[in-house]
C-alpha cells in the first residue's frame, strides 16, 4: 500500500487557502484552519473565559470561515483569521452583555529602535537617556523591565522572583515600555538643548 | 513547537522568553497567550486535540475512510456479473429495458448491518481512486447482477419473521458512533440500500430509498449527533456509573418540524429513553414532515 502523507503539510497558508478555492476541497481548508487552532482557542479563551465556550467558538468560526473565506481578498490569512476571531469573541460578549476583558495590551508593533535601546544596543546619548529614564520608573515597572528585556526572564519566572502577579508582570512591562518609551523621547528633545 | 510547549506548561526559560518577545509583536499570539494563562493545561490538552480531530474528521475526503468498503462493493458486483455471465446470457432487450429503469451511475447493494460494523470501524490508509466503471455495457452488466442479488437476499427477507438490520446512514459511516441502524421489514418492491459510488467522489452515501422520504434534522445528522450527544444529561446507575446502552425511538415530525409522539422500541434504561426525548423534544428542526421509523442513540 502506499503511504500517504497528510497532503497540504509544508505548504503556506496562501497556498492552501489558493487550492481550496479552486478546487473546493474542504481537505486544504481543514489542514489551514488545524494550523491556528492554538491561537484561535487561546484568543477565544482570554474573551470567553470558559473553555467549554471557547471550544464552540472555535468550531463555530471552523464553519463559518469555511463558507467566508471564499468571499474575501485576503492577502494575509493569520491576520484576517485573528480579526475575525476576536470580532467574533466581542460580538458573543455583547449579546450576553459581558464584561470585556482588560484590553492593556493593545498593540502598536514595537518600533526597532526602542527595543533595541532597552538592550543596550544604541549610541551613547540613548543610553545615557535609557538609564536616566529607568530611573524615574515606578519601582515594579523598572525590576520588570529589566528583568525582561536586559535579564531575558520569562513572565513567570519575573513573578516567581519578584511575587509579583503574573498578570501584574505583563501590566507592568507594558506600562513601563510605554513611560520609557514617552521619557526618552522628551529627554533626547531636552538634552538637544541642554545635554548633561 | 514553541508555541504548543509554552500552552503545556513549558513557562520558564529561554524558549519561554523568547515567545513572550516574539507576542509583543504579534497581538494574535499575544492575546492567545492571555488566554491560556489561567488554563489548565491537561484540559486545554485534550480540547485542542479534540478541536483538531474534529475539523480533521469533517474535513477528510469520503473515500479515505471507505477505501475499503467500497472497493470490497465493486469487487463483490464484479464477481458476480462475472460468474452470472458465463451463465446467463440476456437478450438485449431486457438489457435495455433494465438500463432504463435505472440512473446509469447507481449499484444497488444490499449490505448487512454487520458489514457495516467493520467498515466503521477500519482504518485504510488513503490511495488512488479506483477506476470508475465508465463502459456502459459493463455498468448495465452490474446492475442486473446486482438486481438479482438483490432479488435473492430479498427472497432471504421474506423468510425472515422480523427483518434484515438496514443501514439508514447518510453521512460519516465510518464513526460508529453517529451510526443509525433502523429496523424496517423489506419489500421486494420497495426499498433499495443503494450504495453509490460515483467517479467524481468516490463517496459512499447508504440510504433507505422508502416510498415517502423519512424525516431528517435540519442541521444534518452529524451536527445533530453532536447537540445531542452534548444535551443528554446520562442518569447514573445506584453505584453512580453512568448508565449504557441503546435507546430507539420511533417518532412523528409534524408540518412545523417539531418531534412528537414518541414511542420507545428499545431502551434498557426507562431513564435513559426519558432524557433523550427530552433533549429531541428541546432540539432542533426537522424536515420534511413524517414519521421517523427508527432513530438509534448508543450510550
Amino acid at each position: 500500500m502506499f503511504l500517504f502523507k497528510r497532503k497540504g503539510e509544508a505548504e503556506s497558508d496562501e497556498d492552501l487557502l489558493r487550492q481550496y478555492l479552486r478546487s473546493g476541497d474542504a481537505e486544504y481548508f481543514g489542514i489551514l484552519y488545524n494550523r491556528y487552532i492554538p491561537l484561535v482557542y487561546g484568543l477565544c479563551l482570554k474573551y470567553l473565559r470558559a473553555p467549554e465556550d471557547a471550544e464552540d467558538a472555535v468550531m463555530q468560526l471552523f464553519e463559518e470561515l469555511s463558507d467566508k473565506v471564499k468571499h474575501y481578498e485576503i492577502s494575509n490569512f493569520k491576520t484576517w483569521l485573528y480579526s475575525v476571531a476576536k470580532n467574533h469573541c466581542l460580538q458573543l460578549l455583547r449579546r450576553d452583555a459581558r464584561e470585556f476583558p482588560a484590553d492593556w495590551n493593545t498593540l502598536v508593533a514595537e518600533s526597532g529602535e526602542f527595543l533595541d535601546l532597552l538592550e543596550e544596543e544604541g549610541d551613547e546619548e540613548q543610553l545615557k537617556a535609557l538609564h536616566h529614564c529607568l530611573d524615574r520608573l515606578p519601582e515594579e515597572q523598572r525590576v520588570s523591565v529589566c528583568e525582561f528585556f536586559l535579564s531575558e526572564k520569562s513572565y513567570a519566572e519575573i513573578a516567581e522572583q519578584t511575587g509579583y502577579l503574573l498578570k501584574s508582570v505583563k501590566s507592568y512591562i507594558q506600562n513601563g515600555k510605554r513611560n520609557l518609551k514617552l521619557c526618552i523621547e522628551k529627554t533626547t528633545k531636552e538634552w538637544g538643548y541642554c545635554p548633561i | 513547537m514553541g508555541l504548543l510547549s509554552y500552552i503545556r506548561g513549558d513557562r520558564k526559560g529561554k524558549a519561554a522568553h523568547e515567545l513572550e518577545r516574539k507576542a509583543m509583536q504579534d497581538p494574535f499570539l499575544s492575546e492567545a497567550l492571555d488566554g491560556y494563562d489561567d488554563a489548565d493545561v491537561q484540559d486545554t490538552d485534550k480540547r485542542l486535540l479534540r478541536l483538531q480531530e474534529r475539523v480533521s474528521r469533517r474535513t477528510r475526503k469520503r473515500r479515505v475512510p471507505i477505501y475499503g468498503a467500497v472497493a470490497a462493493v465493486l469487487l463483490l458486483s464484479l464477481s458476480v456479473s462475472i460468474y452470472l455471465f458465463t451463465r446467463y446470457e440476456l437478450p438485449d432487450e431486457e438489457l435495455a429495458v433494465l438500463a432504463e429503469s435505472r440512473t446509469v451511475d447507481t449499484l444497488s447493494i444490499m449490505m448487512p448491518a454487520g458489514n457495516m460494523e467493520q467498515i466503521g470501524k477500519q482504518e485504510s490508509p488513503v490511495v488512488a481512486d479506483a477506476e470508475p466503471v465508465r463502459s456502459k455495457k459493463s455498468q448495465k452488466k452490474e446492475m442486473v447482477a446486482a438486481e438479482r442479488e438483490l432479488q435473492t437476499v430479498s427472497d432471504m427477507a421474506d423468510g425472515l419473521e422480523e427483518s434484515i438490520v438496514t443501514v439508514d446512514e447518510k453521512r460519516d459511516i465510518y464513526s460508529s458512533r453517529r451510526k443509525i441502524a433502523s429496523l424496517s421489514s423489506i419489500r421486494k418492491d420497495t426499498a433499495l440500500v443503494q450504495a453509490s459510488a460515483t467517479a467524481r467522489n468516490q463517496s459512499m452515501a447508504l440510504a433507505v430509498a422508502p416510498k415517502l422520504p423519512e424525516p431528517v434534522p435540519v442541521m444534518g445528522y452529524e451536527k445533530y449527533y453532536d447537540y445531542l450527544y452534548k444535551s443528554v444529561v446520562v442518569p447514573v446507575d445506584s453505584v453512580g456509573v453512568p448508565v449504557k446502552g441503546t435507546v430507539i425511538l420511533k417518532f412523528k415530525i409534524d408540518e412545523k418540524g417539531r418531534p412528537g409522539d414518541f414511542v420507545v422500541v428499545e431502551s434498557l434504561s426507562p431513564g435513559l429513553a426519558q432524557e433523550v426525548m427530552r433533549v429531541l423534544k428541546a432540539g432542533p428542526d426537522w424536515n420534511p414532515a413524517g414519521e421517523v421509523s427508527s432513530f438509534v442513540v448508543k450510550f
